[in-house]
């Protein structure tokens, strides 16, 4: 016998050595004390298991004292008077008698109400029971489509309402003053004499200022301008397009708008459209841009800004 | 244990259920110590054993189960009805703190076992209330197996009966039940002792 197996015999030893039935009342008496016999001459050889077995021997004396300690606790009289007086009452309505112990055919037929009985729950316990799991249920399901609905709509509107910054410059050559009502795009030059100004009431060079955006290549529809009504924040809009992730080289490399002619608010209330189309690139000069001369015969990328009553409005080009 | 002449559970029940009040009276003061004693050790209190004590044997009155003798005793039949309800009464209990006068129930088996001997036996007294204590504070599961195997002296066959489980679950739940009753129990410089002895020495050869 090597401490496995003793650890599969110790309770049995320790528990016979207390005088206590053995646990396994399957085993024969003689593979009993086979067992324990091999047991000893193992607890001679292996002191571990000898401190095991001494352990086990201590926790069995002191489980037995317990138990005899607890031999002598009776429940009360009065139990057993309240069980013969319910019994009294149950038997003068009637409900006592005739059952007994079913035949086997109807055992299993009351199998269920006997594993009711067993655990204790009764109709209205399962009932109960019942009722708690379906409004457990409901609840998570309800919980999971608020969750979903409020995360939704900050999914979805992010790719259908994308704001990008049409930042309206005029050029040199616009030469219309702008009326009190449209402070926002300066005219270069302007009636008080003062450098050209930004749409955000910065003074601007003479050349325009190119900034670089990263967009993604869609077609845009153009459905307000800001709040503000700076005309140089207007919002586009893409209402119906599903949310999708685009890879890294859909982006491109845009400048600002720049004013093809006087932009009002009101122009663009209606709403306008984005054109793409493709110039030489010789007309990134007339707008005041560098041009490559190595590459000049070649077309470059634009975006016209069309408003709602067809003319073009601003220009950007793409990279 | 009946006697042969007596009646056996099941002749009991049946003329309990056919109306018989002596039969209930017969069956009760035959079953009413194992378990009330199973939901004492299970609860750790009087007044809950009691109450369990009393809802077993309505079950029987009121309920009328349908006890089948092939698939084990009327006791452990009994047992397994106390066994449902300790735990739920013991899980409805938990959210209520003992007073003074619940403490003096705790003290119950302190008192029982000195009316057997004098103040020599206090020491033996106290280790008998620390185990009581110790498996009282074991979890459920294995509360359950110790009480019926070790305080109830049943087999793993009888066990599994009353608590609907394989016997190799009774066994292992409890070896390790008694794993940790062993560790509650012994002072920590011996459990330090025979960890360090137990590490170092086992051998599987």
């Amino acid at each position: 016998m090597n401490c496995e197996e003793f650890e599969l015999v110790v309770r049995d030893l320790a528990r016979s050595d207390v005088g206590g039935q053995s646990f396994e009342l399957s085993r024969g008496v003689s593979e009993h004390e086979q067992a324990r016999e091999r047991a000893r001459i193992h607890v001679d050889a292996c002191a571990s298991c000898a401190a095991r077995l001494q352990e086990e021997r201590l926790l069995s004396r002191n489980l037995h004292s317990l138990a005899l300690a607890m031999d002598s606790f009776e429940p009360p009289a009065r139990i057993e008077a309240e069980l013969l007086n319910a019994f009294r009452q149950n038997l003068a309505r009637g409900i006592p008698g005739g059952a007994g112990i079913l035949p086997a055919s109807l055992i299993q037929r009351k199998s269920g109400q006997d594993a009711r009985a067993r655990s204790g729950l009764g109709v209205v316990g399962r009932t109960a029971y019942w009722l708690t799991a379906a409004a457990a249920v409901v609840l998570i399901v309800f919980g999971i489509v608020l969750v979903r609905a409020k995360l939704l709509p900050a999914n979805v509107s992010q790719p259908n309402v994308r704001q990008a910054n049409v930042n309206v410059r005029p050029t040199n050559d616009v030469k219309t003053p702008l009326p009190d009502s449209a402070p926002s795009v300066a005219e270069p030059g302007g009636p008080d004499g003062a450098k050209p100004m930004t749409a955000k009431g910065l003074p601007a060079n003479d050349r325009p200022e190119i900034a670089i955006h990263r967009i993604r290549r869609r077609p845009q529809q153009l459905s307000r301008p800001s709040t503000n009504g700076d005309v140089t924040a207007a919002t586009v809009a893409r209402p119906t397009e599903p949310q999708t992730t685009e890879p890294q080289s859909e982006t491109e490399v845009t400048t600002q708008f720049i004013a093809l002619s006087y932009v009002a608010p009101a122009n663009l209330q209606d709403g306008g459209q984005i054109v793409r189309v493709e110039l030489p690139r010789s007309a990134m000069a007339s707008f005041g841009l560098p041009v490559n001369m190595d590459r000049f015969g070649e077309r470059v990328k634009a975006d016209v800004l069309v408003s709602a009553d067809g003319f073009a409005r601003a220009i950007r080009f793409v990279q | 244990m009946t006697a042969p002449n007596e009646p056996s559970d099941s002749e009991l029940l049946q003329s309990m259920l056919a109306g018989d009040e002596d039969a209930l009276a017969a069956l009760y003061r035959r079953r009413r110590s194992s378990v009330y004693r199973f939901a004492l050790q299970m609860c750790g209190s009087q007044a809950l054993a009691e109450d369990v004590t009393q809802e077993v044997f309505m079950v029987l009155i009121r309920e009328r189960p349908v006890f089948d003798p092939a698939r084990g005793s009327l006791n452990a039949f009994l047992l397994g009805v106390a066994r449902n309800h300790a735990l739920r009464r013991l899980r409805r209990e938990r959210f209520y703190v003992a007073l003074a006068e619940d403490s003096d129930n705790h003290g119950s088996t302190n008192d029982a076992t000195r009316t057997t001997g004098p103040l020599d036996n206090l020491t033996r007294t106290e280790a008998i209330e620390s185990v009581r204590r110790s498996v009282l504070a074991l979890p459920e599961r294995y509360r359950e197996v110790v009480v019926l195997c070790d305080l109830q002296e049943m087999s793993y066959a009888e066990a599994a009966e009353v608590l609907g489980c394989a016997v190799g679950t009774v066994r292992s739940r409890l070896h390790r039940a008694r794993g940790l009753l062993i560790a509650k129990l012994r002072p920590e410089e011996e459990a330090e002792m025979a960890e360090a002895t137990t590490k170092s020495a086992r051998c599987f050869a």
